[in-house]
């Protein structure tokens, strides 16, 4: 009988291997064209600072805005 | 196919075993009662637990092969590669994880015994295993069924190792992809860490077709390893 498993093993390993690198090349052209991959600089305007504070961040301000609270 | 067959495959190996079973199942139940002792009875653990007594019990199963002489004996049982196959697979499948769920629930359960009765509270029954959990495992078990007909000897930690080098060779290719890609779209006259890669998750995909993906990839993956399976055994035999 002729010795197919390491056949079949070998060809899944590249057929999957083969649709993981096509699908993942055509996700991130996808992403990039719909300008879902950003630059940092869009990322932060987007996620770490939505409003730029008018007041600069010292400590007397800090102290102002706890004595608000108070 | 022969059903006489295989219900005297498992007739032999209850003979054959039922006590090494019934050790491990105390080995099992012990472990989650000591466990409660040091620090404090939960499912998660009892689960992680069985989770590793699956993994190691295929290569119980087919100890046979893994010896030349007993490899000859077991080949010559009178019955065919498939009914060993089936026999061997409800053995894991149904048997094996019964016996295993009941240690657990025997074990969670003297030592929700043991904490009321200390005073404390009792075992917490929050578990985040669902359905895709249980999916999981079956695959998994079929991943270590056919890797104990695979190779020939140290088959648990074999299929270990392999599957590791396997999942590193396909996140390397992963990194790969990202980079060589990276190059090609990136403008060059950006600076290095200009860009960012997120992606968005899809929105108008629901989560019922990605479940239902995923149960169809598993599915696949158990029927494929299981025909493998039956595949290498009658190699063996030839």
């Amino acid at each position: 009988m002729k010795k197919y498993t390491n056949k079949i093993l070998i060809i899944t390993l590249i057929a999957a291997a083969v649709l993981m690198i096509v699908v993942s090349t055509v996700e991130i052209r996808k992403a990039f064209h719909n300008g879902e991959i950003k630059t940092h600089k869009e990322w932060e305007t987007i996620h770490v600072c939505p409003t730029t504070p008018d007041v600069p961040l010292t400590l007397d301000s800090l102290e102002s805005l706890s004595n608000i609270e108070k | 196919m022969n059903t006489k067959n295989i219900t005297n495959l498992l007739k032999a190996y209850f003979i054959e075993s039922w006590k090494t079973d019934l050790f491990q199942f105390g080995i099992l139940v012990a472990i989650i009662l000591f466990g409660t002792l040091a620090n404090g009875a939960s499912m998660h653990f009892a689960i992680f637990c069985a989770t590793i007594f699956l993994m190691i019990y295929p290569e119980r199963l087919f100890r046979n092969l893994h010896s030349n002489s007993p490899k000859i004996h077991y080949l010559s049982i009178p019955a065919s590669n498939s009914e060993k196959v089936v026999a061997n697979m409800l053995l894991a499948n149904i048997y094996y994880v019964a016996g295993l769920a009941l240690s657990c629930v025997i074990g969670l359960g003297l030592a929700h015994l043991y904490l009321t009765m200390r005073g404390f509270d009792g075992v917490s029954l929050q578990t985040s295993i669902n359905g895709n959990g249980i999916l999981l495992m079956y695959g998994m078990l079929a991943v270590f069924f056919f890797g104990s007909v695979y190779f020939r000897k140290k088959t648990t930690l074999s299929t270990i190792g392999v599957s590791m080098l396997i999942g590193l060779i396909f996140t390397t290719l992963f990194s790969l992809v990202l980079w060589v890609n990276g190059i090609i779209l990136i403008p060059k006259d950006a600076v290095f860490g200009d860009y960012r890669w997120s992606f968005n998750y899809p929105e108008d995909i629901s989560e019922r077709f990605l479940n239902a993906l995923f149960y169809l990839f598993l599915a696949g993956e158990i029927i494929y390893f299981y025909a493998l399976s039956f595949l290498r055994l009658k190699e063996t035999e030839a």
